[in-house]
């Protein structure tokens, strides 16, 4: 293997986050290589450092020996490198060879100003003919063409520029099966002409079928980087997930009788189809599964943040009707979103309006809010789910990853929820307040309260659940009670490599 | 952040206590109880209408049509005792819901129709104007009116100007609207954001259709004190309403981007507006020039406010 690019000890830090730790390892020339991880790996990360999207990094990266520093697109571009993101960054308003040519046009000979607009077009042309072998209206607007096609003009744009290096990044997430083998047909043809290719994706069989070498990422660090023919797909899977902690999680202990919330073959057309499920007082039901599965779509459907298309929801034993977060609430369900930023909190707002934001008429006393009571309520909380706050008149924006999703937690307690419904509540946010978040769960759910929780990190499923609920695009696969259950056996069914 | 949160706080005071003083040192004129009630019955009308102004910006959305609406209602006033012969408070009472129909008509078509409440309101900013020339007859001041007429604009209650009391007392009503009540502090979450409002459980679109009703309905009442005022109806005055209530709005550091402002601090902000304008008249600053220094005043105060949210 002759290394095209080398990474040492390329690192990535956030606030509050380690998403890339010192990783090290070489992508050979004129390889398809494959990144492998789960949600959080670090692979994104990875992606938009060899991608120039952000203007620092630790570590070193070489190209072809030569050290590079790849601080903006421009830079990692000039290197070569062309990246094809899943929402592939081209020009909705524009036509193909406008996109393909953007910032590159050919200029007619003598006229500096002009673009030479048929010599733009026949390239396109020729280039699609002779090198992806795929035909393409030249005259549509990329808006018109299909997440597939935008794709392949992501790969156009890079052979334009002379590009060695194409990193695709889950480009198959939204193709059908036939887009996906044009896709793979296009992926060799790049990789007979000699050029390297990065390719990303959740669908380990697709992993094996295109890559012929693939490096593990977990939590941030480099697992290994080996051919994709020595490995199994059992061995790929256990080092995707590494060694399990259990002792993280608090015990679960039998949870009651009484069904809260039932779920009868709920379908959102194109996002989820024919869900069922019960969830009992005091039970921690888990919903798991990769991006894209129609988790998050499921529990905003279940909270009446959008409709249904068929299928029933009781809570209670009563049939909700017409569904809307107003009446979700009224019904005792808090919702917990996976953007908490954007969907859960008011930034701008303090702490203490933030909590009593739903439910403000528990502490309307005649027609004003009266905030000495609600101070007394917050205040509660805060000592109770030990936010860490300067006061109550904080705006949240202020406060760290873990307090904010506290605040959230409270907000969801003060207005009475019974079931609680909770997306990936722990992402982003540093290990000591995950455990505290588990606790809370835990809690909770002792006293009565049913959880719904999604995650991506299986461990936390297993540890905190009773049972566990697996997507596979958008198709309700197993809902297994947890017993003697292994990440490895719930992430082959979420990846849809294995069935019930 | 810490400079922030002291700006913020008493940076306005300081800029108000700075000019007050400057203004002194300038004109003997200026500190007299003559003057100063006249800054501030001056200002009552832009700040009723800034009130609304605060409320609407607070949602994240803008009222370009409040100067017009208020100079529309004026005329309606006016017309309705003077034509129709009707006794002022029904007058008044009839123009305040024409107010807030205005404002029913922008919210419902903003949200309606998502239509980006800049233009719907740049649209009945126009239209208000073309209806009070057309009320009038193509421009005819409503002069025939009876002496009850002028009360509001120009009697005093005690020894404050009736305008100011009315300025003041809504002042308060709409602070405790805005501090303490659901509707109050909803005004603010929608602001601050609309999709974490919703998932609250925040009838949205009612809140935002409130706040332009709010703003109508106040600039109704300004446009009343300014017939009374002008003691008749006249369809070209009150050209720098709208100007100077959104400027008094951010001024006081009512943040364009919604979700934060504060009554307070846009009282504040027509109070320095009204010093500037005194300041500039007493130095004999020509009207053209202080249209100029106020259009700055205006950008500096964005700028501040724009730069100060990116620390």
């Amino acid at each position: 293997m002759t290394p095209l690019i080398e990474f040492d000890e390329v690192g990535k830090h956030f606030p509050g986050v380690v998403a890339l730790d010192k990783v090290s390892f070489a992508i050979g020339k004129g390889e398809v290589h494959g990144l492998v991880g789960e949600n959080g790996a670090g692979k994104s990360t990875l992606v938009n450092i060899l991608a120039g999207a952000f203007n620092e990094y630790h570590g070193n990266i070489r190209v072809n020996g030569q050290e590079v520093r790849l601080t903006s697109f421009s830079s990692s571009e000039k290197l070569g490198i062309c990246t094809v993101f899943q929402e592939p960054n081209v020009l909705l308003n524009l036509d193909v060879p406008t996109n393909v040519f953007l910032g590159k046009e050919p200029v007619l000979s003598g006229m500096g100003m002009f673009v030479d607009k048929k010599l733009r077009y026949r390239e396109t042309e020729r280039i699609l003919r002779d090198k992806i072998k795929i035909k393409i209206d030249l005259k549509k607007k990329v808006g018109e063409l299909s997440i597939s096609e935008r794709q392949i003009i992501g790969i156009v744009k890079g052979l334009v520029r002379n590009a060695d290096i194409f990193i695709l990044d889950e480009p198959t997430a939204s193709l059908t099966r036939s887009e996906i083998s044009n896709l793979f047909n296009i992926i060799r043809e790049l990789r007979e002409s000699g050029k390297t290719t990065i390719f990303i994706s959740h669908r380990l069989n697709e992993i094996f079928e295109i890559t012929n070498r693939l490096t593990v990422l977990r939590d941030g660090h480099h697992i290994c980087s080996v051919e994709t023919r020595t490995m199994s797909l059992d061995e790929l899977i256990s080092a995707m997930v590494g060694k399990k902690i259990e002792s993280r999680y608090p015990r679960t202990e039998a949870h009651g009788e009484k069904t809260l919330l039932e779920v009868q073959g709920l379908s959102r057309q194109g996002e989820f189809e024919n869900v069922s499920f019960r969830l009992h007082a005091g039970e921690v039901l888990g919903i798991a599964g990769v991006m894209g599965a129609g988790r998050t779509e499921l529990v905003k459907t279940i909270f009446g943040a959008t409709k249904k298309s068929s299928g029933k929801i009781f809570v209670e034993g009563e049939e909700v009707e017409k569904a809307s977060p107003r009446q979700a609430i009224g019904r005792g369900i808090g919702l917990l979103t996976e953007d908490r930023r954007n969907e859960s909190l008011i930034l701008v707002l303090d702490v203490l309006k933030n909590i009593i934001l739903a439910k403000l008429q528990k502490v309307v006393k005649y027609r004003a809010v009266n905030f000495s009571i609600a101070r007394k309520h917050a205040t509660r909380f805060v000592d109770m789910l030990a936010i860490k706050t300067p006061s109550l008149a904080q705006k949240v924006e202020f406060l760290s990853g873990g307090n904010q999703q506290k605040v959230v937690f409270s907000k969801l307690l003060f207005a009475d929820s019974r079931i609680l419904i909770v997306d990936e509540p722990t992402k982003g946010i540093d290990v000591g307040a995950k455990f505290e978040i588990y606790k809370i769960i835990h809690d909770l759910s002792t006293q009565g309260v049913g959880v719904i929780i999604i995650s991506s990190e299986i461990p936390e499923l297993i540890g905190l659940c009773h049972t566990i609920v697996v997507l596979h695009e958008g198709r309700m696969v197993a809902s297994l009670p947890n017993r003697d259950m292994t990440e490895e056996y719930i992430l082959s069914l979420a990846l849809g490599e294995r069935v019930v | 952040m810490k400079y922030k949160t002291l700006f913020t706080r008493y940076g306005l005071i300081l800029i108000l206590a700075a000019m007050v003083i400057i203004a002194t040192l300038v004109s003997p004129a200026f500190l007299t109880y003559d003057n100063l009630m006249n800054i501030i019955r001056q200002i009552s009308m832009v700040a009723i209408i800034a009130i609304g102004a605060t409320i609407v910006l607070i949602i994240g959305g803008i009222d370009l049509s409040v100067g017009s609406t208020a100079v529309f209602c004026s005329v309606f006033f006016a017309g309705l005792v003077s034509y129709n012969g009707l006794p002022i408070w029904l007058a008044f009472a009839l123009s305040l819901i024409a107010g807030m129909g205005v404002g029913l008509f922008n919210g419902s078509i903003t949200v309606g129709f998502s239509v980006p409440p800049f233009i719907v309101t740049l649209a009945s900013m126009n239209a208000l104007r073309g209806l009070a020339y057309i009320y009038t007859n193509g421009g005819v001041p409503i002069s025939r009116v009876p002496p009850e007429f002028s009360w509001l604009g120009r009697d005093y209650i005690w020894l404050v100007p009736v305008p100011v009391v009315i300025m003041l007392l809504l002042f308060l009503v709409f602070a405790a609207f805005l501090n303490y009540t659901k509707s109050g502090i909803y005004l603010y979450a929608v602001g601050g954001n609309e999709k974490a409002s919703n998932l609250s459980g925040i009838r949205v679109k009612w809140v935002k259709i409130m706040a332009y009703v709010i703003g109508g309905g106040l600039a109704a009442v300004s446009g009343v004190i300014l017939a009374s005022r002008l003691n008749s109806g006249q369809p070209a005055a009150g050209g720098d309403l709208l100007f100077n209530a959104i400027t008094a709005a951010v001024l006081g550091g009512t943040s364009l981007s919604g979700g934060e402002g504060t009554l307070r601090g846009t009282l504040i902000g027509a109070i320095i507006i009204g010093i500037t304008v005194n300041i500039m008249t007493l130095l004999n600053v020509i009207f053209f020039y202080q249209l100029v220094i106020q259009g700055f005043i205006l950008l500096g105060a964005v700028i501040l406010d724009v730069t100060m949210k990116k620390r």
